[in-house]
């Protein structure tokens, strides 16, 4: 990812520009989606608050300093708009969406298997970086600045991952 | 751990978030959604619906024959093994291709189709169809025949002097009919930077790419970047190209490629990506998905227009005497097709197979 670039529509948007939201979108709601996802387990809601975080973010832009880590702050916004909701929820009465799919629509938000085992077995660090580096598509030098890691760590915690993933697949093929 | 990689990259269309997400929150900071009746449009940039109506379908055709193009030469000449799209390994050949590509979606397109009605397709339905995959079939044509992309280098005139190169790009049709694009440019190694076992490389193009009397600016270019620890190595490559048809509208081309080696296992994907920008926006987005069974290779193309979804997969023929078998689903019309050359036109015959 361009930073130089990134920035340059962060301060054309702030300027008015309503074209630069597109680039800015483009380029950085995967983290923060992934973020969201690992907390509240739901597409469905993981979508919502995304949507809010992006709103609540661009709204309020002049809380960002320029030429810092853009994403990383999007990434705090949504995982701290998560735990809310998460927070809520935890309080409120519980229905049972996906017994009732046909009812609340909920089948059209349902996680790949793999992906929901990824969110249950991995550490949220691992889960985040699986998720930019073999799903987002994101480079791993773009990975470490992202989440402020060095690139070796990033590469060790992607592996890490993957081998925790297959061994529990390869455990559940045999059984 | 390659399979896993595999599946969590093809089941990630369904982990990701909905487009409509991205609609929700413009909508939420007040952000009117660009105006339809300004999609951009590759052989004369913005142009109005009201004026052209057949642009929006022109559009997704041409960004269909953009992608196509890449790939028909190699595909539909005989083919290799290689469950992979071709490597345009040399930079010299991805500007060709890329500029031959552009260069037939920048032009004007024409054809006259004849037709043997299908019963499960109205005739609106299939003019539709017809009228789609119409418009881009002169590219089609400028790529079937074997070899049919070439490029020479030729002298600089005086009005590109600016530019270092020039290059003669020539496809030919299989109907005879010759098609001819010039690019002027000049290549830089822009970069190079070393941290420890990583390495990044970048080239850079910029000139002008002539089609049928008009010019437009082009940029291009190559980034490689090598990383290796312990016994791993990664590489990842990209080239891309793109073609100005105003200051911030273009047509972009990527070639993806990412090599990893592990316990001495190497694994290598290719993607290709095509996108229609307008003021900056992307209006068009189609990924090709590639597959070969048998030894015979498709290619699936699915096109992103907003909320429209085309998708063409086309393949060569058994039949001796067809040119190319076809399934689309445009905007929710779905039609299998096989196209003819008869006396230098195309001929669409819509079939009801399966």
């Amino acid at each position: 990812m361009n930073t130089d670039k990134l920035e340059r529509k962060i301060a054309a948007f702030r300027a008015g520009d309503g074209r630069a939201f597109d680039y800015i979108y483009e380029h950085t709601h995967k983290p923060v989606y992934f973020a969201i996802l690992y907390i509240v387990k739901n597409k469905a809601d993981a979508e919502d608050l995304l949507q809010e975080t992006f709103v609540r973010a661009l709204r309020s832009l002049e809380g960002y300093t320029a030429g810092t880590n853009f994403t990383g702050w999007l990434v705090q916004i949504g995982k701290r708009l998560a735990y809310n909701h998460a927070a809520h929820a935890a309080r409120e009465v519980a229905t049972d969406f996906n017994e009732q799919a046909w009812k609340w629509g909920a089948h059209e938000h349902e996680l790949p298997y793999l992906f929901e085992l990824a969110q249950q077995v991995l550490a949220e660090d691992e889960y985040e970086i699986l998720m930019l580096c073999q799903t987002a598509g994101y480079k791993r030098r773009e990975v470490a600045a992202m989440l402020n890691m060095p690139i070796g760590t990033v590469t060790w915690k992607n592996n890490e991952a993957l081998k925790k993933l297959r061994k529990i697949l390869e455990k559940e093929g045999d059984a | 751990m390659n399979d896993l990689k595999k599946m969590l990259k093809t089941q990630a269309k369904d982990a990701l978030p909905d487009p409509s997400v991205k609609e929700r929150v413009r909508s939420g900071l007040g952000i009117a959604p660009a105006p339809a009746e300004e999609q951009a449009y590759a052989h004369g940039g913005t142009r109005s619906v009201s004026k052209k109506k057949w642009l929006p379908v022109l559009a997704a055709g041409l960004a269909l024959v953009l992608a196509l193009c890449i790939l028909l030469p190699v595909l539909l000449s005989g083919g290799g093994s290689s469950a992979l799209p071709p490597t345009l390994s040399a930079a010299g050949d991805f500007y060709a291709y890329s500029a031959a590509s552009a260069g037939a979606l920048l032009s004007q397109s024409g054809g006259q189709a004849g037709t043997k009605l299908r019963r499960s397709l109205t005739a609106a339905q299939q003019q539709e169809i017809e009228d789609t995959t119409d418009e881009y079939m002169r590219l089609i044509e400028s790529l079937l025949s074997d070899g049919s992309i070439t490029h020479e280098a030729v002298a600089v005139p005086e009005k590109y002097a600016q530019y270092s190169y020039a290059m003669k790009i020539t496809s030919r049709g299989i109907a005879g009919g010759t098609f001819t694009y010039t690019l002027y440019y000049s290549e830089a190694l822009t970069g190079e930077e070393t941290d420890g076992d990583e390495t990044e490389r970048a080239y850079d193009i910029t000139g002008v790419l002539a089609v049928d009397g008009t010019d437009y600016p082009v940029r291009g270019g190559k980034e490689q970047e090598e990383e290796s620890e312990g016994g791993e190595s990664e590489s990842e490559s990209e080239l891309w190209f793109e073609a100005y048809t105003g200051e911030n509208s273009y047509l972009r081309i990527e070639q993806e490629e990412e090599t990893e080696s592990e316990e001495g296992e190497t694994e290598t994907e290719r993607t290709h990506r095509l996108r229609v920008f307008e003021d900056g926006r992307c209006v068009e987005d189609t990924t090709i998905d590639y597959e070969e069974e048998d030894g015979e290779a498709e290619i699936k193309l699915t096109i992103l227009r907003g909320e429209r979804r085309d998708v063409l997969q086309c393949k060569r023929d058994r039949r001796a005497d067809a040119l190319l078998y076809a399934e689309a689903d445009f905007g929710g019309i779905q039609a299998t097709f096989r196209i003819y050359i008869e006396n230098g036109a195309y001929r669409y015959e819509f079939t009801d197979e399966d």
